[in-house]
């Protein structure tokens, strides 16, 4: 009985440690997906030149977009920490999963706050260019419906059954 | 496996192919966009000018706008609109000042041109002619009334290309694009150039 | 009005005209429920501080560390099942030849055998009785160790 103790305390411990890490590794792409790669790209389009002709994109605008984008990105992130160091079939990562989700269209739509939706760059001396990213952004918006609609559904299953979830994973 | 897990892997494969397919658009938008603007050679204008548009009884007056479009992108360029006016740009006597002279601009053209799809992989010629006959305003007098020492270097007078707007739609619709130009120069008359 | 042709990478116009292919079918469903999704969202967004950075990375500790507490205490991990007499649910009631699971497959298998391994029930259950015994003997003279 004692052996049969030890080696499920082992397991759990391996368990933890395994939800830990990929908690972490989920959290750190998600970081890298919603944090890092769109300051790189804004940062960059600020830089940007047309045919020698610097590019501007307005100051506050820009400082509006990393607000959403990091404030957002850290919510997103946090989420899915918690998602993914939960147990496979879980309730919990039902519920974090679907909330992480409905996040990310919070982090999407921010972005027609911030102006990113209808992008305005100034060609110095010369004129500007509008570029209305609305029909592009909608159509992300009911896929991630229906992303919802899936995570929703897999809520649903996980806590009808529940028990044989639990079966199947041996406890 | 259960009934349900089987419906989601449907569902999450379907899901799969849409989040992978609106990427795959936007990445190639952006690529096209980045291949028609990086090369000088896609976007090209070119202007020809015959006659005398001062003189209002010379019918052979033509000034052409020849632009090449290429699409060197992956998708059609749709609904692609081009609208512009046609100033011109003098130095007008004052004749209760004498010796002064005031800058006016006198609308003599304006057009609104729909050139329809540019299909991918097709380069689009085309151009705009200006003739006599939708000439406005009163080029007389201009010819009468202009100041031919203008102020500063100004020229004596200059037709110059306002409010250029160029609307499209590109990547399957999804992106809409305005282009507005405040003023282009077309051409400046010198001293050299006048009458 | 000249349109002219000119040479492009064959492979990424078939991945584009496949993109817009796949597009033209699910977007007058998909962009609909997109217009609807906006209306709520624009909503709930009001309710989001949109001048203080710190309260969004408080949350984030909250969670995070929420979460390491959550996970660690409850892992959810499948570990080594103990025989016993229970059955899965609304399945029918199966007996094990070993006392240790390592393998889920070999279990589930086991319960569409139950009419052979039901004969064997009684062999089996005095072979527990009698490592049970033993188990018990053995956990007595192990429990100081284990504190």
């Amino acid at each position: 009985m004692s052996l049969i103790k030890e080696k499920v305390k082992k397991s759990m411990e391996h368990a933890a440690i395994k939800n830990m890490i990929r908690g972490a590794i989920f959290a750190i792409i998600y970081i890298f997906v919603t944090i890092i790669i769109p300051y790189i790209t804004f940062s960059w389009v600020m830089n940007l030149e047309v045919e020698g002709i610097d590019l501007e994109l307005y100051e506050e605008q820009y400082a509006q977009i990393l607000f959403y984008i990091l404030a957002f990105g850290l919510l997103i992130s946090a989420t899915a920490f918690f998602a993914y160091s939960s147990p496979s079939q879980s309730i919990r990562r039902g519920v974090f999963s679907l909330i992480q989700i409905i996040l990310n269209c919070f982090y999407l739509w921010s972005y027609k706050f911030s102006g990113a939706l209808e992008i305005q760059i100034t060609i110095v001396k010369l004129g500007i260019i509008e570029v209305n990213l609305q029909q592009l952004i909608l159509t992300y918006m009911g896929i991630y419906f229906l992303t919802v609609i899936l995570k929703t559904y897999d809520l649903i299953d996980f806590i009808i059954n529940r028990d044989k979830i639990k079966f199947e994973r041996g406890q | 496996m259960r009934y349900s897990r089987i419906v989601r892997i449907i569902m999450r494969f379907f899901l799969l192919i849409l989040a992978s397919t609106m990427s795959i658009v936007s990445f190639l938008g952006g690529y096209s966009a980045l291949a028609i603007l990086s090369d000088d050679d896609n976007i090209d204008l070119d202007y020809d000018y015959d006659g005398d548009f001062f003189d209002v009884n010379d019918t052979s007056l033509r000034f052409k706008i020849d632009f090449k479009f290429k699409n060197a992108g992956y998708f059609d360029l749709e609904d692609l609109e081009v609208e512009f006016k046609v100033i011109v740009r003098y130095y007008h006597k004052d004749y209760y000042v004498p010796g002064e002279s005031f800058r006016r601009d006198i609308l003599v053209y304006e057009a609104e041109e729909d050139f329809g799809d540019v299909e991918s992989g097709l380069t689009l010629r085309d151009n705009i002619k200006i003739e006599r006959k939708v000439v406005m305003g009163n080029v007389t007098d201009i010819l009468l009334n202009v100041d031919t020492n203008p102020p500063g270097d100004e020229p004596i007078a200059e037709f110059i290309a306002k409010d250029i707007i160029i609307t499209g739609k590109y990547s399957l619709n999804l992106i809409e694009f305005r282009v507005e130009i405040d003023s282009y120069s077309i051409k400046a008359f010198d001293k050299e150039d006048w009458y | 009005m000249i349109f002219q042709e000119f040479e492009r990478n064959p492979v990424w116009q078939f991945i584009a005209d496949l993109m817009g292919f796949i597009l033209m079918i699910f977007k007058p469903i998909v962009y609909p429920i997109g217009q609807v999704m906006v209306l709520w969202i624009d909503f709930l967004l009001r309710f989001f501080p949109s001048e203080n950075i710190t309260i969004y990375f408080v949350i984030f500790f909250i969670i995070v560390i929420a979460g390491i507490i959550v996970n660690c205490k409850w892992p959810g991990e499948k570990y080594f099942r103990v025989y016993t007499e229970e059955t899965a649910p609304g399945e029918a009631e199966k007996k094990h030849k070993s006392m240790f699971h390592l393998k889920r497959k070999e279990s589930l298998k086991d319960a569409a055998k139950d009419d052979e391994v039901s004969e064997d029930d009684d062999e089996v259950s005095e072979e527990d009785n009698e490592v049970s015994e033993e188990d018990n003997e053995v956990s007595e003279d192990d429990e100081p160790k284990l504190q």
